[in-house]
């Protein structure tokens, strides 16, 4: 049924493939495909469209949605970024640690930990992939084992639970209706979007990633451009980690094993090329989207979770294979 | 039997059958297609007889590719027909073609790196034993007959990646003369060797001509045309122009059908005596690329660099700029040090540099005209990190109308362009920093007569304005039409720097080889 | 079903067919939704298809959505929202970790939705009723066995389960306890496993290296670990009559493990009772006290107690070679 959306979608990029529209079509293709997933399951099942599942929808699309927008900052240099999952467990650890019954710190340290934390591990690995030219893939995938390996250290290998109040607002609570972890979704959209589009760092960031030998020729400063992506790719992975760990009401030491597939997930159904230089911010929305409105979706409709993996593996190539063809 | 064929010409089936040596082995007339309405091709007309390398000239949109592609089978003819050897064919696809003795080399090859030039040569279609086992004694045999023949010294046994690029070259070319090609198609080949490696390659073309195949031969470098060339066929807007012999014509001649009006060739005046230096360059080192460089240029200056590929011009270039760091010496811009190492710092110092292979390292091929033009000077149309997009735009657009750059919005890839609006582009991104020294490697490179002399005219024009420029370019007609002064590089050394008003094309290679 | 009525979407139809198990359903049914931790482990699997084989499941007057928790506590806290959002009549969750699920509980709890925990404990005080087996007791129960298999004592290896787990946790305790009453068995190695198959055949092996021939019995937390540490001392040619394997959950390869004489005892946790339980306990709570149980869990191995009871304790049956046939 996805598939089928996707190439209609498809058909009608391509009759109208002017390259100047290019790229808007192409973020406008995935609302398309949100939109016609969400109508599938409003027509399939009667409690899809209630504002109520909308709020749940959305807040179970936040962590991943956080986690993706900081790994398409990395993905649009040509790298990747493996270490998310582990590196959100790594700070919503440390945070939690300073706001337990028996170690009680104000909320706003937790915070700073956290953030500091996942910042701290991204810089690392943009050290290690900008300085000692390791490959991203090769960097990141040996810090989602030390981050998990130093999570299950620094724990013990137990949760900590019994979290303050003050910090379980930011997972568990609201403002106006709208709960706290999809407003910082959207405030990390809205800032990443703007960095990406207004700021000279963002165009950095393009260029780096459609050829970084022609931005050292024209004077940037490939490495720390780089490098900051995976510093930004950690810092919202730590917040990432704040907010799930504020979420579970414990930090737990195996948290968000996975998470960094369904991030990567997100991001290539939202368009983002892993060849680097291409894609947007918008498509990683909508990606994050997608996957929850798939999980949400089909859970209300009591699918099997074995049908719904095949699903969500089916619409990744799928999306791959619609880029590829407009191209 | 196929490995057997293309290094025998006696057992070669085409070349043995009877016939008029005379009669073209290739007639194509009325060749016409569209795209979507548009015609890219109105009437492409060619006629290749055996024996002879026919130069197809044109600009950019001229018609050659798309006519090129249908005679590989790439593309399929509206109008118009195709004979080979006196046949009428239809070729459906780039196999078919060959099957008919048809072949291309184009400016990217493929050779598999890991794989000896024998495996490259026969792959696909090895010798077997038995039907499942390579035969690799019989593959090396057949290679080096192949080879031998076409006396190309190349060994069968190196593998790909330990070959220069002429050679690499080479076993394309025996590629494709194995599949028994009569008709050999050369999109600029030279476009990436040296002028050594373009004698190698000119040599194996006589031999090939002297098989009785022909040779298509597509460059827009004219001083090879005239060169190699036995007979030429100029296509503009699509259409057939003219063809005939190129000893009957000369390179105004070429040029003018080529443009389609007169060109007008830059007139250079002297520089001022005594105009301050604005670069120097000071006992300069890199390793084993090059060593011990000093020159200066003045303002108002185009020095030029020439020295053959592998000279160590292009890494000359690139330390000064600051993609290398030198080993030894130092850079003065206005007369003060630059830091070595750092593109960036050198930019802010106020230079700016066209670098040799624009898709390689020039442009981001992905990202829009308007984002290229503006990536090097962002930073100076930016508030506290934030573009200024009003700015931006209007620079971009400036620099558009300036450099006559074509395209249809200023928000299209780049990669959509031609290769001429390609290099203005760079041009225009390299401008808007406000350089005082521009450094060209090999500005024209792959880009048609009539951009080329747009290219020259701007560099005359920003030195007159008294800035410098240093140039490097491996085409002496070229550097003469534009230097004041040429530097001759020879394997890493700077061994003469000549008056580019008084030196004549002969003086210059032979200070080069 | 609704999705028929429309044409528009017709074209669905396909998907439909995939989506089968759900939306059809009338307003009088009960709908219960059931949270398992995890349907890719065989246990969860067995628990949930025991809940579907409930009579009044199969007789259409219940309606069961099987929810898969992923093995992640947050994935359940997502579903416990999408079953508030859908209006459950009542939740059955296996709650994959014990604090992480206790905000979720609450919250069902207080939108009016009575949860039943069923298998896995929580930390939340809020539930509406329990069934699950007592782990502590577990553990003692092959601390018990093995005493009384090496009255001469020896040297015992064990294998734990994640640590920090419930499970792990409460059956380390028993099991200490257990093995405290005999002071010649001595704990020589122990380390996790974390309930894999693999890691518990990597884990043996190092020990028989570690340690030739002193190993005496061997503990394991669960059956997959103990059916890894098989795998190894079969390589290494130990004699499973001189040396002991012991485990808990009585998975269906843990069973024929000990049919053949590898596994000396395993605890069988009856999916059975905690699931089929479970659906009662929630039947009752949405019916009331009139309502009667129609699992046969409730005349073979459990008391009903008129259903009202906070917390029912499942027993474990110790399976050995004289009575694993029966349980096959």
């Amino acid at each position: 049924m996805v598939a089928n959306a996707i190439s209609n979608v498809a058909t009608g990029a391509r009759s109208k493939s002017i390259a100047a529209v290019g790229p808007y079509l192409k973020s406008f293709s995935i609302v398309i495909v949100f939109v016609v997933i969400s109508a599938f399951f409003a027509v399939a099942n009667e409690y899809f469209m209630t504002w109520l599942n909308w709020v749940n929808l959305l807040r179970q699309s936040s962590i991943n949605g956080v986690l993706a927008i900081g790994v398409t900052f990395v993905i649009l240099t040509k790298g990747i970024d493996l270490s998310v999952g582990s590196v959100m467990a790594l700070a919503g650890m440390i945070a939690a640690s300073l706001v337990t019954s028996t170690n009680q710190h104000f909320v706003l340290w937790a915070i700073v930990a956290g953030l500091g934390t996942g910042a701290a591990l991204g810089l690392l690995n943009g050290v290690i992939v900008t300085a000692f030219n390791v490959p991203p893939f090769v960097a990141t995938l040996g810090m989602l084992s030390m981050a998990r390996g130093l999570t299950l250290i620094f724990s013990d290998g137990r949760p900590v639970p019994n979290l303050s109040e003050s910090f379980r607002w930011i997972g568990g609570g609201s403002v106006a209706g709208v709960p706290v972890p999809v407003l910082i979704l959207f405030l990390v959209f809205a800032i990443g979007w703007v960095v990406l589009s207004y700021t000279t760092f963002g165009r950095y960031v393009y260029a780096v990633g459609g050829n970084d030998k022609a931005a050292k020729t024209s004077g940037i400063s490939t490495r720390t451009v780089i490098a900051s992506t995976y510093v930004i790719s950690g810092l919202l992975a730590g917040l990432a980690g704040l907010v799930l760990t504020s979420r579970t009401t414990a930090a737990l030491p195996q948290a968000g094993i996975g998470y960094e597939l369904d991030a990567i997930a997100a991001v290539v159904i939202g368009g983002t090329s892993l060849a680097g230089g291409r894609g947007s911010l918008v498509g990683t929305l909508f990606g994050a989207l997608i996957i929850g409105t798939i999980n949400n979706g089909m859970d209300l409709m009591g699918v099997s979770s074995y049908y719904q993996q095949l699903l969500k593996g089916a619409i990744i190539v799928v999306a791959v294979m619609l880029d590829q063809f407009r191209k | 039997m196929l490995l057997s064929t293309g290094s025998n010409p006696e057992g070669h089936g085409k070349n043995a059958a009877p016939g008029p040596r005379d009669e073209p082995l290739l007639v194509a007339d009325g060749i016409a297609k569209s795209f979507n309405g548009v015609p890219a091709l109105r009437d492409g007309r060619l006629v290749l007889k055996r024996g002879t390398v026919h130069a197809l000239c044109g600009g950019n949109g001229a018609g050659k590719s798309t006519f090129l592609n249908i005679v590989m089978g790439l593309l399929h003819r509206d109008e118009g027909s195709i004979r080979i050897d006196g046949m009428a064919v239809d070729f459906r696809s780039a196999a078919d073609a060959l099957r008919h003795g048809v072949t291309i080399i184009t400016q990217e090859l493929s050779p598999v790196p890991e794989m000896t030039v024998a495996e490259n040569i026969y792959l696909g279609r090895e010798p077997k034993i038995g039907g499942l086992v390579v035969d690799f004694p019989k593959m090396r045999q057949a290679a080096k007959r192949l080879l031998d023949d076409l006396e190309f010294d190349v060994p069968v046994g190196a593998r790909m990646r330990d070959l220069s690029l002429a050679q690499i070259q080479l076993v394309e070319i025996a590629k494709a003369l194995s599949h028994r090609a009569d008709i050999v198609i050369m999109d600029e080949p030279t476009s990436a060797i040296g002028e050594h490696e373009v004698h190698i390659l000119f040599n194996a073309l006589k031999r090939i001509k002297a098989r009785g195949s022909a040779i298509i031969y597509v460059s827009h470098k004219l001083t090879e045309i005239f060169e190699i060339a036995d007979e030429y066929t100029v296509f503009r807007d699509g259409r057939f122009i003219e063809s005939g012999a190129i000893s009957s014509i000369d390179r105004n001649h070429l040029v003018t059908q080529i443009v389609g009006h007169e060109v007008k060739t830059v007139e250079k005046g002297k520089p001022n005596e005594g105009a301050p230096i604005l670069l120097e360059v000071r006992s300069l080192s890199r390793g084993s690329h090059f060593k011990n460089i000093s020159v200066t240029v003045a303002a108002g200056e185009v020095l030029g660099i020439y020295g053959l590929l592998g000279s160590g011009r292009t890494e000359f270039l690139e330390t000064i700029y600051g993609i290398h760091a030198p080993t030894a010496g130092d850079v003065f811009l206005d007369g003060a040090r630059v830091d070595p190492g750092n593109p960036k710092k050198c930019i802010q110092r106020g230079m700016a540099m066209v670098p040799e292979d624009r898709k390689d390292t020039g442009l981001v091929l992905c990202a829009s005209i308007a984002h290229n033009i503006a990536l090097s000077s962002l930073a100076l149309r930016a508030v506290s990190g934030f573009v200024r997009r009003k700015a931006e735009a209007a620079a971009t657009d400036r620099m558009m109308r300036l450099h006559r750059i074509k395209a249809a919005s200023p928000n299209v890839p780049v990669e959509t362009l031609s290769g001429g609006n390609q290099q203005k582009v760079v041009f225009a991104r390299c401008l808007l920093t406000n350089p005082r020294l521009l450094i060209c490697d090999e500005p024209t490179r792959g880009i048609d007569e009539g951009s080329k002399q747009e290219i020259y005219a701007f560099l005359r024009e920003f030195a007159a304005k008294g800035n410098g420029v240093l140039v490097v370019s491996s085409e002496a007609p070229e550097i003469l039409q534009i230097s004041d002064r040429i530097a001759v590089f020879r394997q890493g050394r700077l061994d003469h720097v000549v008056d580019g008003h008084e030196t004549t094309q002969q003086m210059l290679t032979d200070l080069a080889s | 079903m609704k999705v028929t009525r429309r044409s528009t979407i017709a074209s669905f139809a396909a998907a439909a067919i995939i989506l089968s198990t759900g939306t059809a359903f009338a307003q009088s049914k009960t709908r219960i939704a059931a949270l398992s931790f995890g349907e890719s482990g065989e246990y969860m699997k067995a628990w949930s298809s025991e809940i579907q084989n409930h009579p009044a499941v199969k007789d259409g007057s219940v309606a069961v959505t099987i929810f898969d928790g992923k093995y992640d506590p947050l994935v359940q806290a997502n579903q416990i929202d999408t079953a508030i959002t859908q209006k459950f009549d009542a939740i059955i969750m296996s709650p994959f970790d014990l604090q992480a699920s206790a905000p979720a509980i609450d919250k069902a709890v207080a939108a009016g939705i009575p949860v039943i925990v069923s298998a896995l404990k929580t930390a939340s005080k809020n539930y509406t009723a329990s069934i699950i087996v007592n782990d502590t007791e577990g553990g003692r129960i092959i601390g018990d066995q093995l005493g009384k298999l090496l009255p001469n004592g020896g040297n015992v290896v064990l294998m734990e389960g994640p640590i920090g787990q419930s499970a792990q946790i409460e059956r380390k305790a028993g099991i200490d306890a257990g093995l405290a009453k005999f002071p010649k068995l001595k704990l020589i190695a122990s380390k996790s496993g974390n309930w894999s198959r693999a890691e518990g055949q990597s884990l043996m092996e190092n020990w028989l290296l570690a340690h030739p021939g002193q190993i005496n019995a061997v503990l394991a937390e669960n059956d997959e670990m103990a059916l890894g540490a098989i795998e190894a001392m079969k390589s290494a040619k130990v004699d499973f009559k001189s040396v002991p394997v012991l485990a808990i959950d009585g998975i269906p390869d843990g069973k024929r493990a000990v049919q053949k004489g590898e596994m000396t005892v395993t605890l069988y946790k009856y999916a059975r009772a905690e699931g089929q339980g479970a659906v009662d306990l929630a039947l009752h709570a949405v019916k009331g006290d009139s309502y009667k149980p129609r699992s046969e869990v409730w005349e073979s191995l459990m008391e009903w107690k008129g259903g009202s009871q906070k917390d029912y304790v499942v027993p474990w049956l110790i399976l050995d070679a004289s009575n694993v046939a029966k349980y096959m």
